[in-house]
């Protein structure tokens, strides 16, 4: 308690900070951006990323470690990165919502531990655990804790794979972290949802004063509709509308009073699925698309070199970059 | 600070070790700089009194030039000669006057009675106070001569002892005699 004050107080300079970059990896691609500092906020000061060949990660597994240690490695030394924060894939990890007492961290830590089983069908050995304790105004006079959960068999064959790259990871957070950091407002108290469309799925999550409460993961990619006039393809478009309905519905009945207020959709396809009508499930939800760039800089003194379609794509790496 | 999250416990062992040798090089670099600048603040103050120092040397110099030349040196020559003489003035110590000696042993000769020799030995010529003995060589006319001069020299309150072998009175007439005088003398 003293310690935490004590570093309230008096934090520690910023140049004690390991300086990092943001590294996203998924199915498709490798992203990677590290902001720099100016007077006006962060700038881009690196940034690059690699396609992944179909197979070198199949729904979050690494499937072909080789080839994916390859492409880090070239990325690596197209950017010359060598800390990186890198994130997780959100399909293969646990998010779960438990009621926690009002203690020190540690202790937190000690009462997550003993309901791990009970929330996740991993054994608490094999599980590496982090969580976020819910904003009061969303806890109703209790205190509650958001606990990402990650199997230590992915958290090992990542961390091997990013090490053979000739890369320190600092930090593993979990896909919907990450773009939440990005694209949410720091000072937002609203509860969002975010639509991130990936080439072969989407993530639907929902963020709550910035701490992801809610994710799914649905195999609906943005690739079936891409190059193609949406009323060609109703039954596609029909998919993603009912996913995201359903998970409006699930939130609005466990949703602590906390209702969506605003959609955000996010990934490469974004702007043309901002176009489908009828997307939210309720017209005073407020549909945007969303701007990667948001808690980095302002477009008005700094204008980034990756234009903003691509933006899109970086969602992930950009707030994996963010401290 | 480390945001660290998800990671296994060994890879956060591993990177707080790494934090900590980012903090220690950050305070040997500080601690350098405060060196540093400590030694960039005290350089104005070395610099003066480095050329302090050397004007005054400077100064110096000219001044035992000056010295030299209105012949300071002879005269620390002659105070140091004087010193000296002063120094053995205060030593000085009246000396044995051996002709006083000589003039006091013939002024209580008789008549008829011829002196030779006088021979003065001082036993220890440092001492402030020294036994002087003298001896007294000669021929004396008569032995009634010879023994009056004993008796005026037994009779100076200075002599404490006066030797005259008795063989030296075995003659009455012209008699070889030799007299051992001694006295205290202070210096």
């Amino acid at each position: 308690m003293f310690t935490k004050t004590f570093f309230k107080l008096f934090p520690p300079p910023k140049y004690l900070n390991i300086p990092y970059a943001g590294l996203d990896i998924s199915d498709d691609a490798i992203r990677c951006i590290e902001y720099g500092e100016s007077h006006h906020g962060y700038v881009l000061k690196r940034y690059g990323f690699r396609v992944l060949k179909p197979g070198i990660i199949d729904s979050g597994h690494i499937k072909d470690e080789k080839a994916l240690v390859t492409e880090l490695t070239a990325l690596v030394k197209e950017l010359k990165i060598s800390t990186i924060k890198a994130s997780l894939p959100e399909e293969r990890m646990y998010l779960f919502k438990t009621e926690v007492p009002d203690v020190d961290e540690d202790q937190i830590r000690q009462n997550i531990e003993f309901k791990l089983e009970e929330n996740v069908p991993i054994p608490a050995s094999d599980a590496i655990f982090f969580f976020d304790k819910l904003p009061a105004n969303l806890s109703k006079g209790k205190t509650y804790a958001s606990v990402s959960v990650a199997p230590r068999e992915l958290v090992d064959s990542y961390l091997k794979a990013l090490k053979q790259a000739g890369l320190t990871t600092v930090s593993f957070e979990i896909q919907a972290k990450a773009i939440a950091r990005a694209v949410v407002d720091h000072d937002s108290s609203d509860t969002q949802l975010i639509v991130h469309v990936m080439n072969k799925k989407t993530g639907i999550y929902v963020v709550s004063s910035g701490v992801v409460c809610f994710t799914t993961t649905i195999n609906w990619g943005g690739e079936l509709i891409r190059n193609k006039n949406i009323a060609d393809v109703p039954d596609a478009v029909f998919s993603l509308r009912h996913e995201i309905e359903r998970v409006y519905i699930y939130w609005s009945q466990h949703g602590e009073n906390q209702p969506i207020k605003s959609i955000i959709i996010s990934g490469h396809d974004a702007p043309a699925i901002s176009q489908i009508s009828h997307l939210s499930p309720d017209n005073k939800l407020q549909l945007d698309v969303a701007d990667v760039w948001k808690n980095a800089f302002s477009i008005n003194h700094y204008v980034p070199k990756i234009v903003f379609e691509d933006s899109l794509d970086y969602a992930i790496a950009a707030g994996l970059a963010l401290p | 600070m480390i945001h660290y999250t998800l990671l296994p416990s060994q890879e956060l062992k591993l990177l707080k070790k790494e934090y900590r040798i980012r903090v220690t090089i950050y305070m040997m670099f500080f601690l350098s700089f405060v060196v540093l600048l400590g030694i960039c603040a005290l350089l104005p103050a070395y610099i003066y009194s480095y050329s302090q120092e050397r004007a005054l040397l400077a100064r110096l110099g000219e001044l035992q030039k000056s010295r030299a030349s209105r012949g300071a040196d002879e005269i620390k020559k002659e105070l140091s000669d004087s010193t000296e003489m002063i120094k053995r003035l205060k030593n000085h110590r009246s000396p044995i006057v051996y002709s006083s000696l000589v003039s006091q042993v013939i002024g209580y000769k008789t008549s008829g009675v011829g002196i030779k020799s006088i021979s003065v030995k001082v036993e220890n010529p440092q001492a402030t106070t020294t036994q002087v003995i003298i001896i007294v060589q000669g021929v004396a006319e008569s032995r009634e001569g010879l023994i009056q001069f004993r008796d005026r020299l037994e009779a100076d309150p200075l002599v404490t002892k006066v030797e005259l072998p008795i063989s030296d009175l075995a003659k009455s007439k012209n008699i070889s005699y030799s007299i051992k005088i001694e006295t205290i003398k202070n210096i």
